[in-house]
């Protein structure tokens, strides 16, 4: 072989120093994958509220929720109704139990009679 | 899940953490493939900007696979490489439609006359062995590059670039001739006079 023959061995010594020669990727590179991934990642959003200790069940069933109403606006409006008719359920302000007393009294008292009286299906015995 | 912990898990069990939200795996993931696959395009393309297109791209395309990744299927470090030879292959083909190139357009081995201090000797050789990478036929490049020097298997080879093992050990073998071939005449230059004597 001639002198100025790279052997196998050189060869080797080369190809394993390109081995450790990987370059290294800049910054810039670096960002725009990692911006991908997030971009990507579907659950993203989801797992950080679950590892900031929010409960993720509840949260889930509200997006379900919204879904099913058309949105998060009208979930919100729900609520709000039915937080606002427990309240007055409840505290049955003196103007609202006037208004229902009065309207109960006019329909219900004068015009049903929910409780009939026994005798009205009373029958009377045929004496033969 | 802690850096630490995260640092010992396989390539597959981070793809799979990222798909369920994740973001430090796949922070850890990057860091462990985008090298590789850099200088693996970079050799292939003979091209920075080409290599960090194309490495860029092939993880793009495993954060889509991500949530559908079914495990013990493939191994990620080959599909990453598989797909990065697609790419890669695609470009070279684009090149050749473009131009056909000439061999004597192909880059220049650098001038062996050029002073050798310890500093610039692996700059000469990396960029010898590049100019004589560049010289081999494109399967013959991927397969040498692979072996020698991502230190893939046979059998992964095989899967990367979808022949035989078989094929593969006769691929790395005629490239890494070829590969001598290309580097013939220069060992002085290079360096190699003082060290394997």
């Amino acid at each position: 072989m001639k002198a100025n023959e790279m052997t196998d061995f050189d060869l080797d010594a080369v190809l394993a120093a390109a081995r450790d020669a990987d370059p290294v990727p800049s910054d810039a590179l670096m960002s725009r994958v990692m911006a991908d991934a997030l971009a990507l990642q579907p659950r993203a959003v989801a797992q950080n509220r679950a590892q900031s200790g929010l409960a993720f069940t509840p949260l889930r069933w509200l997006d379900w929720l919204a879904a099913v109403f058309g949105g998060g606006g009208a979930v919100a409006g729900i609520g709000m109704a039915l937080v606002a008719g427990v309240f007055f359920g409840i505290a049955q302000p003196a103007p609202v139990a006037m208004l229902t007393g009065v309207w109960l009294d006019e329909t219900l008292s004068d015009g049903l009679d929910l409780f009939p009286a026994e005798t009205a299906f009373w029958v009377e015995p045929q004496n033969d | 899940m802690a850096r630490d912990t995260l640092a010992e898990l396989p390539d597959e069990t981070l793809l799979l953490l990222y798909a369920k939200g994740d973001a430090d795996a796949a922070r850890l993931l990057m860091h462990r493939l985008l090298p590789r696959l850099l200088g693996y395009a970079a050799r292939l393309l003979s091209d920075r900007a080409e290599a960090e297109d194309v490495a860029q791209e092939v993880m793009l395309r495993l954060w889509r696979v991500a949530p559908d990744w079914r495990s013990g299927e493939a191994q990620v470090a080959t599909w990453v490489y598989r797909v990065t030879t697609n790419l890669c292959t695609d470009r070279l083909r684009g090149r050749m439609r473009r131009r056909a190139m000439p061999l004597d357009e192909a880059p220049d081995v650098p001038d062996p006359s050029r002073g050798a201090e310890d500093g610039l000797i692996t700059t000469d050789r990396m960029t010898a062995l590049q100019a004589a990478l560049g010289r081999l036929p494109d399967r013959q490049r991927q397969a040498v590059v692979l072996r020698h020097i991502e230190g893939l298997t046979n059998p992964q080879i095989a899967v990367v670039m979808d022949i035989g093992v078989e094929a593969v050990e006769s691929l790395t073998a005629r490239g890494k001739r070829a590969l001598a071939a290309a580097l013939a005449g220069q060992r002085t230059a290079l360096g190699y006079d003082d060290e394997s004597e």
